[in-house]
C-alpha cells in the first residue's frame, strides 16, 4: 500500500483511492507511513488512478493538511488529463504542487 | 422598446423560427427511431430552451410558459421518465404549431390561448407546477454561511456582458459531497460534464475547511461551490441536475446587465411601430457571437439593393464595353477587360449571396407528409434528396405553395391505402420522392411517387365531362398531353373532394406559379406505378444570360434557359424543309416537325426582306414561308435561277429559326438576326404592358436602347400553337415508316448459270448447297442422279425447264442446291453462286412469266428470275408434285388471304390459284375486315405481323363476330416459336403454318375443308 524509498522521500500509492471500500484501510495506511517516515517530502502518487469520488479528494486534502501540520513538503503526480484537470477546476493546483507524469 | 431593443426582438424572432424548422426533423426522428440519439432528444430540449430564454428575457410570458411546459416533457423523456409516444410527439408538434403563431405574430402573443396545449402537457407529464416559478432574483445569494454576490465572483466585465446578452442566468451551486455525489455514485467531474450539457461551467472550488487532516477525512461534510450560466431557470436546473432548490443561488438577468454595464431592458410592451430598417453596411444584430462564426445577418432589402446596384454595373459595363471596344488607346482595353471580368465575378457573388438551399422549404415536407398520411389512414416516407441544391431566394419563396400542393396530391390521389397496396403486392408504406438536381443550367425538381399513376382514360373522361375537351380529340391525344389536361384549370380527377385536395383548383395555379418563375411543369406516370411531376426553373431571375436578336430593326432577349437550338435554314431549302400542317409552316428537323412562328406576323410587323442587289427593304408578299418555291422542286443541275439576284442564294435571305422549348414541346421562332449573347438585367414591365403575353419583361441593352424580353410560353399561347397536331402528324408518318419496316424483307440465294443468267430461290426453300464434280453425277435415262446422304437425289439443271439459255459445257465442279420444305427434294445444280441478298423488293411478274418462275426483280442491279420450285419440280416429276387431289377438294373455294409482303402475297396466291382456290387478296387486317363485311368467303388466310392490324386482332375480330365466327382462319408465320404457338392456339385460329411450305399448306387446307371421319 505504502512504500519507502531508499531516498528521502515518501511516496503514497494512491491508485486505489477510486475504491470507496478500500478507502479507510487505506487512510489508516497512509496515516502510519506518514508517522513513520519523519519529515521527508511526501508525494502521493495518483498516476494509476482514472476516476476520482469525492471521498478520494477529501483524503488528499486529508494528507494535505497532515503534511501542512507537520511543515512537510506535499506533491501529487497524476497521469490522466481529466484528473488534473479535475484538480484544476477545483483549484487544487493553487495549493498543491501537482505534476503530470507520463505513466 | 428602444432601437435596440426592436433589432434584437427581430433578431430572436429570426432564430427561434430557425429553431422551430429544426426540432420538426428531430421530432419526427423521435417518434419514428426507437432507437433515438440522445443528442437528439437534447438538441430539441435545447431549442426549446433557447426560445423560452430569449422571449422571457422580453418579457413573453406565454411563450415562455408553453415553452416551459414542452421543456419539461422533453426532461422526462431525456430522462428516460416517459416513452415517447404518437401523443406525446402530436402534442409537442401542435406545441411546436402554437409557438410558430406566437413567433410570427409577436405583438398579439400575449392574446393566444395556450390553455389546450398547457393542459396537454400536464396531462402527459403529470407536472404538477406548470408554470414556470419565479427566482428570487434581487436577493444576493447566500450559501451556508458564505454570502456571494456578483462582485465576489470571478467574472470579468466583458464576460459578464456576453452571458447577459444570452439571456443567460448565472448561478452559484453548492454541491454537498455525500448526498450529491457519493449517494448518487457520480464523480465531481461526471458532474461538471452533466453541468456543461445545458450551460457553461465558469469556476468552481472545493471547501478545503471541511477536512482537518486525514483521521477525520472520510466523515467530513466536504463541500463543492460551482459557478455556471445557463439559460435554464433554476427549477429545471435542480431537475436537470437533481440538486436541491435551497442549494442553488440565482442571480437575476437584471442584476448581471447592471454589472456588466448594460442598460436595462424594459418588458416589450404591444407596439405596432414597423421595425426601421437598419442603415446600409450596419452590421446585423443577429451576428453569431460565437468564436470562429463565419456568418452575419443581413436584411433581405439589402441585398435587393445590392442585386439592383449589380445590375446597374453589368449595365453600365455593357454600355462601357460598347462604346470602347473598338478603341486604339494604348492600355483601355486590358482595362476594359479588368473591369468585364471583375464585374462578372462581382454580379456573381451578389447574385449567391440571395441563392439560399432548397433544404430551407424540403424540411417542411416531413412534418406535412405525416400529418396528411395520418388524416387519410395511409402511410406514406418521404425521401429527400438534392436538398442542398441552391436557388434564388425569391423563388425558393415562391416555390413553397407549388411543392406543398403537389406533395398533397402525391399522398392524397397517388399513394394507396395500405390495404390496397398489400392486395397489389406493393409494399404497405407508399414512398413519395422528393428530388433536387442541376441539369443544364437550370434546377429541376422531381416529385415521384409510387402510387396506382394516372388513369388516361379518366382523364380524358373527365375532360370531356367538363367542356375542356372534345371526344374526337381525346382519341387522338397523346398519353403526354393528356397528362397535361390535369393542369387545365378546374380540372380533378379525385372521386371524391377532400380536405387536403380534389376541389379542382391548384394543378393550374401550380403550373401557373412554376410559369411566373420562368420555369416549367411537366407530369409522367406509368399506370399502376407511378407519378413524377417535374418542375424546371432558372436558378436566378434577376440577372440571366439571353441571346440577343432583331426582328424587322428592333431588338429582342431572349432568355437562354428557354433555348434549345439555332438552325440556320438556306431559302433554298425552304420549300424542301419547310411543309404545311393544318394551315401552319412546319420545319422538318431530324425526323421531327417543329411548329414556325414568325415574329415580325405575331408583332403584326409588316414583314420585310433587303434585296440582295439594291440593299432596299421591300415588303415581303408571301403568305407562306415556302410560296413560289413548292410548285417545282428545283433541279440542282439545271437550277439558272443561282443569279445573285435570286434571294434564295443571298445569305440575307436566309431563315433564322430559334428552336424554343416550352414544357415537353418545343416550336421554331422566326427572326431576321441572331447579334449576341449577354448577361441582362431583368427590369419588370410597366403596368401597361403586363398583358403582352409575349413578353416577360424588358432590358437595357448596352447602346442604351430597350429591348423587350420575349416569353416562349407567351408566344406559344398567344400563337396558338397545337402541338397535338404536329404530334398527329408525326404520328401518321411514324405508322407509314413503321408499315414500311413491317414489310419482310427476303432473303434470297443468288446464283447463275455460265451465261451469266441471274436466278434467286428463297433462302427458306434452301436446306444446303453441296459442291461437287460434276463426273459425279450419274444419268440414267433422261434424268440426272447425285448420291445424297446414302441415297440418290433426283438433281436438275434449271435450264431443262426453264425458258434460259441452256448450258453446252458444265464445269468440273457444280453446286447443287438442296432444297427443303418439300416432300420430295429435288437438287437443283448450278455453275455459280453469287451471294445471300436481303431485298423487300416486289415481284415483278408481268414482264416475264413461265412455268417455275414466279417473276423478276432486281437485286442488286441485276435482273434476276426468282424461281418457283413447287411448279419447276412439277415440271421435273409431275407425278409427285401434281396436287389434283388437294384440287377436288380446294377448288372453287373463296380464300382471302391477308399479307402485307408482295413477294408472299405473290407466292401465297400462285400455291392456292394452282389448285383452283379464288383468292382475293388484303394488305393488312384492317382491309381485310372491310371486305369480309361486304363480301363472303370459305376461309381466311392471314401473316401475323401486318400494319394497321395484325393477324391476331384480325382473328380476334373474326372469332368475335357471329356474323364471320364461323370462318376458319389460317395463319402463316415465318418461322415457329413456342410462344406464337400457344398464341395461335389461344386465339382461335383453325391452324397456322410455315409460309412457302406449299405441300403442309394444301394439306391443311384440304383437312379443314374435308375433315377426316370420326373413327378413321
Amino acid at each position: 500500500m505504502t512504500k519507502k524509498k531508499a531516498s528521502r522521500r515518501l511516496v503514497l500509492d494512491g491508485s486505489e483511492l477510486s475504491d470507496d471500500d478500500r478507502l479507510p484501510e487505506l487512510v489508516s495506511g497512509f496515516r502510519n507511513s506518514l508517522a513513520e517516515s519523519g519529515t521527508s517530502p511526501v508525494i502521493l502518487n495518483l498516476s494509476g488512478l482514472r476516476a476520482i469520488y469525492s471521498k478520494g479528494i477529501a483524503v488528499i486534502l486529508g494528507v494535505f493538511k497532515d503534511c501542512k501540520a507537520a511543515n512537510r513538503d506535499f506533491s501529487i503526480t497524476v497521469s490522466s488529463d481529466d484528473t488534473l484537470n479535475l484538480f484544476r477546476m477545483l483549484k487544487l493546483d493553487k495549493v498543491i504542487e501537482i505534476r503530470m507524469v507520463q505513466q | 422598446m428602444n432601437l435596440n431593443d426592436k433589432n434584437l426582438l427581430d433578431e430572436l424572432v429570426l432564430e427561434s423560427r430557425e429553431h422551430l424548422d429544426n426540432i420538426e426533423p428531430d421530432l419526427l426522428t423521435m417518434e419514428t427511431d426507437p432507437n433515438v440519439p440522445k443528442e437528439t432528444i437534447n438538441r430539441i430540449f435545447r431549442a426549446i430552451h433557447s426560445i423560452k430564454g430569449g422571449f422571457s428575457f422580453f418579457g413573453m410570458e406565454r411563450i415562455k410558459e408553453l415553452s416551459h411546459a414542452m421543456e419539461n416533457l422533453m426532461m422526462k423523456i431525456r430522462d428516460g421518465e416517459l416513452q415517447t409516444t404518437t401523443e406525446i410527439t402530436d402534442a409537442l408538434f401542435s406545441g411546436i404549431d402554437k409557438l410558430r403563431i406566437m413567433v410570427d405574430d409577436i405583438e398579439g402573443s400575449e392574446d393566444i390561448d395556450i390553455a389546450n396545449e398547457l393542459q396537454q402537457f400536464h396531462k402527459l407529464g403529470n407536472i404538477t407546477d406548470m408554470t414556470a416559478p419565479p427566482v428570487d432574483l434581487q436577493k444576493s445569494a447566500i450559501v451556508g454561511s458564505e454570502t456571494i454576490t456578483l462582485d465576489t465572483l470571478p467574472l470579468t466585465q466583458d464576460k459578464l456582458a456576453s452571458i447577459a446578452k444570452q439571456g443567460m442566468f448565472i448561478f452559484v451551486i453548492s454541491i454537498n459531497a455525500d448526498k450529491d455525489l457519493e449517494e448518487r455514485s457520480r464523480t465531481p467531474l461526471e458532474f461538471i460534464r452533466q453541468l456543461e450539457q445545458y450551460g457553461e461551467f465558469l469556476d468552481s472550488w472545493v471547501d478545503m475547511s471541511s477536512v482537518t487532516g486525514l483521521e477525520n477525512c472520510l466523515n467530513s461534510k466536504l463541500t463543492f461551490k460551482m459557478i455556471y450560466s445557463s439559460v435554464l431557470e433554476a427549477d429545471l436546473l435542480e431537475a436537470a441536475i437533481q440538486i436541491d432548490h435551497e442549494q442553488i443561488q440565482a442571480f437575476s438577468k437584471e442584476e448581471i446587465r447592471a454589472k456588466a454595464g448594460l442598460p436595462q431592458h424594459h418588458k416589450f410592451t404591444q407596439q405596432k411601430k414597423a421595425a426601421s430598417p437598419p442603415k446600409s453596411g450596419t452590421r446585423g444584430t443577429g451576428e453569431k457571437t460565437g468564436e470562429g462564426s463565419d456568418t452575419i445577418r443581413v436584411k433581405v432589402q439589402l441585398l435587393n439593393q445590392l442585386v439592383n446596384l449589380a445590375g446597374e454595373l453589368v449595365l453600365g459595363r455593357n454600355q462601357l464595353m460598347q462604346q470602347l471596344r473598338s478603341t486604339e488607346e494604348a492600355g483601355v482595353k486590358s482595362v476594359l477587360d479588368n473591369i468585364d471580368i471583375v464585374t462578372s465575378e462581382l454580379q456573381e457573388c451578389i447574385m449567391s449571396t440571395r441563392m439560399q438551399p432548397l433544404s430551407s422549404i424540403f424540411s417542411k415536407f416531413p412534418r406535412l407528409i405525416r400529418d396528411l398520411s395520418r388524416s387519410l389512414s395511409k402511410e406514406v416516407e418521404l425521401v429527400l434528396h438534392g436538398e442542398s441544391v441552391e436557388l434564388d431566394k425569391s423563388i425558393i419563396e415562391s416555390l413553397t405553395d407549388p411543392l406543398t400542393h403537389l406533395l398533397r396530391n402525391s399522398v392524397d390521389h397517388g399513394i394507396e391505402t395500405p390495404s390496397i397496396r398489400a392486395r397489389q403486392g406493393k409494399p404497405q408504406t407508399g414512398k413519395i420522392t422528393l428530388r433536387a438536381y442541376h441539369e443544364g443550367g437550370q434546377v429541376l425538381i422531381e416529385i415521384e411517387d409510387d402510387g396506382h399513376g394516372i388513369d388516361i382514360q379518366k382523364v380524358k373522361d373527365k375532360a370531356i365531362n367538363n367542356g375542356i375537351l372534345r371526344p374526337d380529340d381525346a382519341e387522338r391525344m397523346s398519353d403526354k398531353d393528356a397528362y397535361n389536361l390535369i393542369f387545365e384549370a378546374g380540372f380533378s380527377t379525385a372521386e371524391k373532394v377532400t380536405d387536403v385536395s380534389g376541389r379542382g383548383v391548384g394543378m393550374d395555379v401550380v403550373r401557373t406559379n412554376i410559369e411566373n418563375l420562368s420555369g416549367s411543369v411537366d407530369i409522367s406516370s406509368e399506370p399502376g406505378k407511378s407519378t413524377t411531376v417535374t418542375l424546371r426553373l432558372p436558378l436566378t431571375l434577376a440577372i440571366i444570360p439571353a441571346l440577343t436578336l432583331e426582328c424587322q430593326n428592333r431588338r429582342f432577349a431572349l432568355p437562354q434557359v428557354s433555348l434549345d437550338e439555332l438552325v440556320h435554314l438556306h431559302a433554298k431549302d425552304a420549300s424542301r424543309k419547310i411543309e404545311r400542317i393544318n394551315g401552319s409552316d412546319v420545319l422538318r428537323l431530324r425526323d421531327k416537325l417543329l411548329p414556325l412562328v414568325r415574329l415580325d406576323t405575331l408583332l403584326n410587323l409588316t414583314p420585310t426582306f433587303i434585296h440582295p442587289e439594291t440593299k432596299e427593304r421591300m415588303i415581303d408578299k408571301r403568305a407562306r414561308l415556302a410560296d413560289r418555291r413548292q410548285q417545282t422542286e428545283p433541279d440542282v443541275e439545271s437550277d439558272n435561277r443561282k443569279e445573285p439576284s435570286d434571294r434564295r442564294q443571298s445569305y440575307a435571305s436566309a431563315y433564322n429559326i430559334i428552336v424554343l422549348k416550352v414544357g415537353p414541346n418545343h416550336f421554331g421562332l422566326i427572326v431576321d438576326k441572331l447579334l449576341d449573347t449577354e448577361e441582362i438585367v431583368v427590369k419588370p414591365l410597366s403596368s401597361f404592358l403586363k398583358n403582352c403575353k409575349c413578353y416577360s419583361g424588358a432590358t437595357i441593352m448596352g447602346d442604351g436602347r430597350v429591348a423587350m424580353i420575349l416569353d416562349a410560353a407567351g408566344i406559344a399561347e398567344m400563337t396558338g400553337l397545337r402541338f397535338s397536331d404536329i404530334a398527329d402528324e408525326e404520328q401518321r408518318q411514324a405508322t407509314m415508316i413503321k408499315s414500311q419496316s413491317l414489310r419482310e424483307a427476303q432473303t434470297f440465294l443468288l446464283f447463275r448459270n455460265a451465261q451469266a443468267e441471274y436466278m434467286a430461290l428463297n433462302l427458306s426453300l434452301v436446306k444446303r448447297i453441296e459442291t461437287t464434280d460434276a463426273s459425279s453425277i450419274e444419268h440414267i435415262g433422261s434424268k440426272a442422279y447425285l448420291k445424297y446422304e446414302d441415297h440418290s437425289m433426283r438433281v436438275i439443271k434449271p435450264s431443262e425447264f426453264l425458258p434460259i439459255t441452256k448450258q453446252e459445257s458444265s464445269p468440273e465442279r457444280v453446286y447443287v442446291i438442296v432444297p427443303k420444305l418439300v416432300k420430295h427434294p429435288i437438287g437443283i445444280v448450278t455453275d455459280v453462286i453469287i451471294d445471300v441478298v436481303e431485298s423487300t423488293a416486289d415481284i415483278d411478274t408481268s414482264n416475264i412469266s413461265a412455268q417455275g418462275i414466279q417473276g423478276s426483280m432486281i437485286l442488286g442491279d441485276k435482273l434476276v428470275l426468282i424461281i418457283d420450285i413447287y411448279s419447276l419440280f412439277e415440271q421435273a416429276e409431275p407425278d409427285i408434285y401434281r396436287h389434283e387431289d388437294y384440287a377436288k377438294i380446294l377448288g372453287g373455294k373463296r380464300i382471302l388471304l391477308a399479307e402485307d409482303t408482295s413477294f408472299f402475297r405473290t407466292i401465297e396466291y400462285n400455291y392456292l390459284s394452282t389448285v383452283g382456290c379464288i383468292v382475293e387478296t388484303a394488305r393488312n387486317g384492317r382491309e381485310a375486315l372491310e371486305m369480309l363485311k361486304s363480301k363472303t368467303f370459305d376461309m381466311v388466310i392471314t401473316d401475323i405481323q401486318m400494319p394497321e392490324m395484325n393477324g391476331f386482332e384480325l382473328t380476334n375480330h373474326i372469332k368475335n363476330d357471329p356474323a364471320l365466327q364461323h370462318l376458319p382462319v389460317v395463319a402463316l408465320t415465318s418461322m415457329r416459336d413456342d410462344n406464337l404457338e400457344k398464341q395461335c392456339e389461344e386465339s382461335g385460329l383453325a391452324a397456322y403454318e410455315i409460309k412457302l411450305d406449299k405441300d403442309k399448306l394444301l394439306k391443311t387446307l384440304k383437312s379443314i375443308f374435308q375433315p377426316v371421319p370420326k373413327g378413321n
